[in-house]
């Protein structure tokens, strides 16, 4: 059973902040295999970016829970959450994911920082894995210095670095033009055959959804097809 | 720790004019704090100064209860005694013996209630600036008849130089004695006030008037340096206490000047709480603001694992850098404008008036900056920094990366 990733166990999530109830997720049971290279498209509002959130422990779920790596997240506290998605996940969103002040280097060693990697080592890791997705040459460029598609490159990177178990993205070519996105898309495929990283993302893209290897998609809240290609 | 610091130092420059705004109000509040604090400190200090100066001395020899009622009858009979048991004392710069009474002074048109001081008139300058305030004819030479008077008393009295007036005064045998002087020189002190009261004559001249042979009324002293006073003044009342005499320091002589300076500091210590609390709310909006503004980047630093806490110290130690610049800044500023007005002073002419009634200091005042200025002041600017950082800090820190992510 190690095989089994993530595993989400009836999943519900109501918001109930303004005066009307939102049931954004009705229910989810997914589970996901380590390797898996899959995406959860469905319509805007149909609860994809809250499932990706409450899967990687940013939210809490209104009911249900999420095992992660065999742990239920349910159980650790807010600082527990932080050290689970430091050494287990990798985050890629749909645009701004670089700390501005930080270089493309240092935006990728900051999770081997947090991790108390030593420097050396950081460093090694963070230039070789931006050679990897072919930014060589803006190891020092801060990400105002670089294109929108570079600056998803760096994120990638920086997901992937410290070699986590799942890499989750929510939409993360939406900004991008479409080959600027597709390219992307081949580098993360790369990634997860090379790593065995896991990769589940959002997204509205028809061009994601055929790389993508298992599509789930979603509607108001529930899982309506799960087909794996 | 480290890479909280770090990011910190590099927020604070990526939005220049922010920051320069924070800085600004920061060098400005430091400025304004300092330089506030070191006029009320060079007020004091200069009031201070004046009194000693004006004759007040550092110490003072008379016979116990003197300075109550300065009565002719409470004297140092053997001053020579005095003087040769004092002269040697470690700490000693000079001294002069005085006759002091209070008498009437009369010219044919107008009179006026003094104080007769019987200066030695060779040893007096040396203790006293009286002889420097000389603005018409000479300080007195030893002469008989010779008499030291202010402008502010001659116009009063409308008497020249050499003109004729009436010294009166209760003599030591109880009868009330006068006796003519000749107008010798005219001062003006930096007091009208002073130099409509005190008048000068020798003390040889005193001592006859007053029927009082060789007694004096007291002997006063400078010592080499202010901190040397106390125990000055202490050694003195050692060896000339069982006389009934009593040696008494400036601080005893003009306790109302004394107050007014431990006044002046209790209100600095006001002052420091008071910019603390203006600085920090004036502050705290910007940095608040350019918190807010990064919720997004915040969110995601949340998102790949940076602890709270650590957003909370990045926080934190952006109002440290923004402290310790303001200081850095603040202080260069405040060090040129010092050696600047140290040099020049402050016209407070306008204020002439009022300065009057501050034991005659002059209208330009010289800031002074103390050692406990420069502490509290830094340590008030950089607490007020530090302080504007944590509602911040905590504010950011409780968000959940969710949302961060929302709320933009
Ligand atoms: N914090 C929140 N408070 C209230 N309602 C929310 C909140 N977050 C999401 N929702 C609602 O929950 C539903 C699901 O939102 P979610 O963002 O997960 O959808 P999505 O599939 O990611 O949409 P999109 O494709 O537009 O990104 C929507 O109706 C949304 O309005
Ligand atoms: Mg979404």
């Amino acid at each position: 059973m190690t095989d089994k990733i993530i595993e989400t166990k009836k999943l519900t999530k109501v918001y109930e902040e303004s005066k009307v109830k939102v049931n954004a997720l009705r229910g989810i049971d997914l589970t996901v295999k380590k390797g898996e290279f899959m995406a959860i498209a469905g319509p805007s509002g149909s609860g994809k970016t809250t499932l990706l959130n409450i899967i990687g422990g940013l939210d809490s779920p209104t009911e249900g829970k999420v095992i992660l790596g065999g742990k239920d997240l349910s159980v650790l506290s807010k600082s527990e959450l932080s050290e689970m998605r430091l050494n287990n996940l990798g985050f890629i969103f749909q645009a701004y994911n670089l700390i501005p002040v930080l270089s493309a280097l240092e935006n990728v060693e900051y999770v081997m920082l947090l991790q108390g990697i030593k420097q050396e080592e950081r460093q090694k890791r963070a230039e070789e894995i931006l050679k990897e997705v072919g930014l060589g040459d803006y190891i020092n460029a801060r990400p105002n210095e670089m294109s929108g598609g570079q600056q998803q490159r760096v994120a990638v990177a920086r997901a992937i670095v410290s070699n986590p178990n799942v890499v989750l993205a929510d939409e993360p070519t939406a900004n991008l033009d479409s080959t600027t996105g597709e390219s992307l898309l081949v580098m993360m495929s790369e990634m997860n055959k090379k790593r065995d990283v896991t990769f589940l993302f959002s997204t509205h893209d028809k061009m994601v959804m055929d790389h993508s290897e298992r599509l789930v998609i979603l509607k108001d809240g529930e899982i309506t097809e799960d087909k794996q290609k | 720790m480290k890479l909280a610091m770090k990011l910190a130092w590099r927020n604070i420059w990526r939005n220049k004019r922010r920051s320069g705004v924070i800085l600004t109000a920061i060098v400005v509040g430091l400025l304004g704090m300092v330089f506030m604090i070191a006029i009320m400190d060079g007020m004091s200090s200069d009031m201070v100064k004046v009194s000693i100066e004006n004759g007040v001395s550092h110490v003072q020899i008379h016979r116990e209860g003197f300075l109550e009622n300065m009565s002719v009858a409470l004297n140092i009979r053997n001053p020579g005694y005095v003087i040769s048991k004092i002269e040697d004392m470690p700490g000693l710069k000079t001294y002069a013996e005085r006759v002091k009474v209070r008498g009437l002074i009369s010219s044919p048109e107008n009179s006026s209630g003094v104080l007769i001081w019987g200066i030695n008139y060779e040893r007096e300058p040396k203790l006293n600036s009286i002889a420097s305030y000389k603005v018409e004819g000479e300080f007195l030479s030893g002469k008989k008849g010779e008499i030291f008077i202010g402008k502010a008393l001659a116009k009063k009295l409308k008497v020249e130089l050499d003109d004729k007036i009436v010294v009166r005064g209760q003599g030591l045998a109880t009868e009330i004695v006068s006796a003519a002087f000749r107008i010798k020189g005219i001062y003006v002190s930096t007091s009208p006030e002073y130099d409509k009261y005190n008048i000068f004559i020798n003390l040889k001249d005193s001592q006859n008037l007053f029927a009082m042979n060789d007694r004096v009324s007291e002997i006063a002293l400078m010592a080499d340096d202010l901190d040397d006073v106390d125990s000055l003044a202490m050694s003195i009342n050692n060896e000339i206490g069982v006389q009934g005499l009593k040696a008494e320091t400036w601080k005893e002589i003009i306790p109302l000047i004394v107050q007014m300076v431990e006044m002046f500091t209790a209100f600095n210590y006001i002052v420091f709480v008071i910019v603390v609390i203006a600085m920090a709310f004036g502050i705290v909006n910007t940095i608040l603001m350019s918190v807010l503004e990064r919720t997004r980047e915040i969110g995601i630093l949340m998102a790949i694992g940076t602890k709270p806490i650590m957003v909370f110290g990045m926080v934190m130690w952006e109002g440290f850098f923004l402290g310790l610049l303001g200081l850095v800044f603040g202080w260069i500023i405040t060090i040129f404008f010092y050696a600047i007005l140290l040099k020049t002073g402050i016209d407070f002419s306008i204020w002439a008036d009022s300065l009057k009634y501050m034991g005659g200091i002059g209208t330009t005042i010289y800031p002074v900056i103390k050692g406990y200025n420069v502490f509290w002041s830094s340590f008030s600017v950089f607490i007020a920094a530090v302080l504007s950082a944590l509602y911040p800090a905590i504010k950011i820190m409780r968000l959940t990366p969710v949302k961060a992510f929302r709320s933009v």
